[in-house]
């Protein structure tokens, strides 16, 4: 009796947060975020904006920092459902020097949330600079990156792999927030 | 039967509830987001204040003398030089007082987070967060 209890109230809670995001209104806090991020002199510029089953997408977005435009963004996704969660920024293109990198293009870069590891976030990306892997520890705050650079970055951002640690052709670099 | 009509009452209370919840968060939300064109406009649609019974009056002269006295001068650097192209476009060799690096800018570029907005005969115009910047030419004596 208990156990179907338990399984009664599981099953209502998880009908109950299902709706509640699909009914969620992501433009309006994405627009909150917007307003935040200016507070810090960024602008997030996105031109058209959709909401899908438990997926918002935003088409063709600019970055500006101090009234500067940093980088163009064709596709920005975030699937936001309770057990996974995922952030897709896709064909990015960086229009000014961002921490030592020099301006390039970049496929994709993926933010991964789900709940079998609730401490980390895993990131992935891949461009112009070669292949990155890595996590968010936030238990940890910690960041640990690995990289594949392309020989393009070898050629035009040497420094930047200099800061890190080389392993059998792969990158390393932790950073604690 | 695990789904009676309790259950099923039950489940749409949860849909109602969700919807009225989301619903109440949409209010206190922003309804309207930045965007960077409005932000930065070189003119502010101050509609609010448009008087109709003078409405085909000239007010640009007041305009312009209110834009003005928001001009500040631009400290940090020298401006030396200055190729006007005409409306579309403009070059300015500027030097930074503190490296005393000499800087090339052209129309539209961005300095410090100054845009570079007017060229003119004697000096440069920038703009930063809806203010305007001054950068007087200055000849330096031989």
């Amino acid at each position: 009796m208990v156990i179907k209890k338990i399984m009664k109230s599981f099953f209502y809670s998880m009908i109950f947060i299902g709706f509640f995001l699909l009914f969620f209104p992501m433009k309006n806090l994405y627009f909150l975020l917007e307003k935040k991020l200016e507070t810090q002199h960024i602008v997030l510029d996105g031109e058209q904006y959709s909401q899908k089953l438990y997926t918002f997408n935003i088409e063709k977005s600019n970055l500006y920092y101090n009234n500067a435009l940093y980088a163009e963004i064709k596709n920005i996704d975030f699937i936001y459902l309770v057990f996974y969660n995922q952030l897709d920024f896709k064909n990015l293109e960086l229009k000014k020097d961002f921490f030592q990198l020099p301006p390039m293009q970049i496929d994709f870069i993926k933010l991964n949330y789900n709940i079998l590891s609730v401490t980390t976030i895993g990131i992935s990306a891949k461009g112009e600079f070669g292949i990155l892997e890595g996590n968010i520890n936030l238990f940890s705050q910690e960041i640990n990156l690995f990289l594949k650079p392309s020989s393009w970055i070898k050629n035009k951002a040497g420094r930047v792999l200099q800061n890190m640690k080389e392993k059998e052709g792969i990158y390393s670099y932790v950073y604690k927030y | 039967m695990f789904i009676n009509i309790k259950s099923f009452l039950i489940l749409f209370w949860l849909i109602v509830v969700a919807y009225l919840s989301t619903s109440m968060i949409a209010l206190v939300l922003p309804k309207k987001g930045i965007d960077f064109q409005n932000k930065n406009a070189f003119i502010n649609t101050s509609h609010k204040n448009v008087d109709l019974e003078n409405i085909f009056l000239d007010t640009n002269s007041n305009n312009n003398s209110q834009s003005q006295k928001n001009i500040k001068l631009l400290n940090s650097v020298t401006l030396l030089a200055i190729y006007d192209l005409g409306k579309d476009g403009g070059y300015i060799v500027m030097k930074e007082k503190v490296s005393s690096k000499t800087l090339i800018l052209e129309k539209n570029e961005f300095y410090e987070g100054y845009k570079l907005i007017q060229v003119l005969k004697k000096y440069a115009l920038f703009e930063k967060f809806q203010k305007r910047y001054k950068l007087p030419l200055e000849i330096e004596k031989i």
